[in-house]
């Protein structure tokens, strides 16, 4: 369980951050923004965690995470119709989190120097930024329950 | 390490992020992220997204009828609508080669159904939770993104 923070604290200081691209420089002072890839024809969801409280929150789920050494493929994201999972992005190194990650049913990568991957088995990570994105007035509670029913499933 | 396309990082400049299904469907390129009905002046809400009233809309915008045997005019491009009720919306469009394709949302376009399975009939291809509604004709062009449907994703632009 320990196993993220003590590799996000050596990525930090062992690995020197990849080179940013223009678009990620832009991103800059921007926070951590998360975005829900769930829909096609209406926007993608996105909004800003501007609360020290609220990246605390999801730091501490992301550290409950098991690091996992045999993930398969590239990305946990699928390109599917539907949900296809949330991704969260700072590129200000806010508060130790990595500068990118992304998690799909309990599945999680980050990458800030390294790529790793993680599994999140109760899916706090999701239900956490679902339930922000509900309260935040993002989403609907019904579409809410929709897409905690396409995480858990 | 090998970049990957991920929907976060979609550069607002990109036309892939300022283009959804709608208007891939459409091949009519407006970098609003084009809504149905919109053009004419309907705005759908969440409670709007059932097969009738996003058909409803999309007629409004000047898509047409067509019967699921049947072949849309020339120029025009056959499309079909699938909805998960009360969430969202989704368009597929028919190729010149017959199969069909689809763009969810910023992602890039692909033939893929949900089971990497090429689309032969978006009636029996893996939608996930969207279900199947209807086809209709869409007003295309030779021109990769200049179809003729007054659709927009901005309620002040000009319809043309």
């Amino acid at each position: 369980m320990r196993y993220l923070a003590v590799c996000l604290l050596f990525s930090v200081v062992c690995f020197p951050r990849h080179g940013m691209s223009e678009t990620e420089e832009g991103r800059k002072g921007k926070g951590v923004e998360v975005a829900i890839l769930c829909f096609s024809g209406r926007p993608v969801l996105r909004f800003a965690l501007n609360r020290e409280q609220e990246i605390r929150q999801l730091m501490t789920l992301v550290g409950k995470s098991e690091k996992i050494d045999d993930f398969k493929g590239e990305s946990v994201l699928p390109a599917v119709l539907g949900y296809r999972g949330i991704e969260i992005e700072n590129p200000d190194k806010l508060f130790g989190f990595p500068w990118y990650l992304a998690v799909y049913k309990g599945a999680v990568e980050t990458i800030d120097g390294q790529h790793l991957f993680y599994r999140d088995k109760e899916y706090m990570i999701e239900k956490f930024i679902v339930d922000l994105a509900y309260r935040k007035k993002m989403i609907s509670k019904d579409v809410r329950d929709m897409l905690l029913e396409d995480i858990t499933e | 390490m090998k970049e990957i396309v991920r929907g976060g990082r979609c550069d607002r400049g990109i036309v892939q992020c300022r283009n959804n299904c709608y208007n891939y469907a459409n091949n009519r390129r407006t970098d609003t992220y084009a809504q149905p009905g919109l053009g004419a002046g309907i705005k759908l809400e969440e409670k709007d997204f059932t097969c009738e009233q996003v058909y409803r809309a999309a007629i409004a915008d000047g898509l047409t009828p067509v019967d699921a045997s049947g072949s849309c005019p020339p120029g025009t491009t056959k499309v079909a609508l699938t909805v998960r009720p009360g969430y969202d919306y989704h368009w597929y469009r028919q190729d010149r080669d017959g199969m069909w394709s689809q763009k969810m949302g910023i992602f890039p376009a692909t033939d893929l159904d949900n089971s990497s399975q090429s689309i032969f009939d978006p009636e029996k291809a893996d939608t996930g939770k969207y279900e199947f509604c209807d086809y209709l004709c869409s007003c295309s062009d030779e021109r990769q993104g200049q179809g003729h449907e007054g659709i927009t994703g901005d309620k002040n632009e000009p319809r043309k």
